[in-house]
């Protein structure tokens, strides 16, 4: 092939792929010249967030060890949150059963956490998110946490007599119980809400 | 192997993004679509599993025009990066002419980066495909993670852990906000043409 043709194919081929790439574009939309600066909240988020995509990746000793510290930090950051606190603690449960149970987790184990970060970040990052939205995603993740729990319960067939024992369902996902406890409290702090709310709208229906 | 059909003049190049997982594959793709949907008649397909990963594949074809009298229509592919896919990241590479190789930029990352390189040699292997000889660009996707304070490879570490031998175009990239997203592609495409430009002159 002489190289006039080389040169000329070579020429009609960039042409046609800027022709085909940068004529009339669509008007793209301005980024927001003000942009907030990222909260000081959204940071250690970030990091779980990465450390989660490891996960995703690749279950090791090493990156559960990293998300369960991780989560630790965050317990005591959010500590006076309690929705925020709960979701942790979720996260920190499935963390530590995944930890144990490594390949042979519950397949939906990942997607799960997943779930529960995007909830957790939410909470967290959303401007203008009201309270009782945020502890209605709280609990619609305990009734995804309950269901997987119980998938896991049934995928476990009861052990013999003789054999050793099977961890029961505590055991199985490390940390459940103290997730149930801080969720029991958030009932009855939401009750106590609503009980407020209705004692002060009958005092002034009577007024 | 690019189908060429010298009756009709029509040209069918097929191009793969490959990478890691979450490496941002399917928003490349997804980017490029938004700049090119207006002058395109196809759509883009994307068959995804619940927690919006690729499960099977992200399918863009369009017609790029005329080149040297021939009609060159252009497939771009991406595949499942998570390593359990490999079936299908192999099939998809079937009859492939050229690859994206969108690598991730987050430190965490570094190993996978590797290992989905040396999946794809073997998988190109399989249909005896020498990476070496194939068109090839890497994407150093990500780069705009460094302001939000994530650590990420500098771009000498990733050229010598990725590119050392393979000496192949490169370019860092934000797919999210689609910088050097199109350059990538343009380069993925006229390497891919320029190989196979002798069976068209």
């Amino acid at each position: 092939m002489d190289k006039k043709a080389n040169d000329t194919f070579a020429f009609d081929l960039e042409n046609r792929l800027d022709d085909f790439f940068s004529d009339a574009l669509p008007p793209q939309e301005e980024p927001p010249t003000d942009a907030p600066a990222v909260p000081r909240t959204d940071l250690p988020l970030k990091e779980l967030k990465s450390t989660i995509l490891a996960i995703d990746w690749e279950i090791t000793d090493d990156v559960l060890d990293t998300f369960i510290d991780q989560l630790d930090g965050l317990l005591a950051q959010f500590e006076d949150d309690k929705v925020i606190h709960t979701l942790l603690k979720l996260l920190k449960s499935l963390g530590k059963y995944v930890r144990t149970h490594k390949s042979k987790a519950h397949p939906d184990t990942i997607k799960r956490i997943m779930a529960v970060y995007a909830a957790l970040e939410e909470s967290v990052s959303k401007d203008g998110i009201s309270r009782s939205e945020k502890e209605k995603m709280l609990l619609e993740e305990v009734r995804q946490f309950q269901r997987l729990k119980a998938l896991i319960v049934a995928s476990n067939p009861p052990h013999m007599a003789s054999g050793p024992q099977k961890p029961g369902i505590s055991e199985e996902i490390p940390g459940i119980d103290s997730v149930i406890k801080a969720i029991d409290e958030l009932k009855s702090m939401m009750a106590k809400e609503l009980g407020a709310i209705r004692e002060e709208l009958g005092q002034l229906r009577k007024k | 192997m690019a189908f060429i059909n010298t009756k009709t003049k029509e040209v069918q190049v097929k191009l793969v993004f490959v990478g890691p997982g979450r490496g941002g594959k399917t928003t490349n793709l997804e980017y490029i679509f938004s700049r090119i949907r207006h002058r395109i008649e196809s759509d883009m397909v994307s068959i995804k599993t619940q927690g919006d990963r690729t499960l099977f594949f992200d399918f863009l074809p369009f017609e790029l025009g005329a080149i040297k009298g021939y009609n060159v229509k252009t497939q771009l592919y991406t595949v499942p990066g998570q390593v359990k896919y490999n079936a299908t990241r192999k099939l998809v590479l079937k009859g492939v002419d050229g690859i994206v190789f969108v690598a991730d930029s987050m430190v965490d990352r570094r190993e996978n980066n590797i290992s989905a390189l040396n999946n794809l040699a073997e998988n190109l292997n399989f249909y005896d495909i020498d990476i070496a000889g194939l068109p090839l660009v890497f994407q150093y996707n990500k780069r705009d993670l460094a302001t939000e304070g994530i650590p990420i490879l500098d771009v000498e570490t990733m050229e010598k852990d990725l590119n050392a031998q393979l000496k192949a175009p490169s370019f860092t990239a934000s797919a999210l906000k689609g910088d050097n997203v199109i350059p990538t592609v343009k380069k993925a495409i006229s390497t891919t043409m320029v190989a196979i430009r002798e069976k068209l002159l």
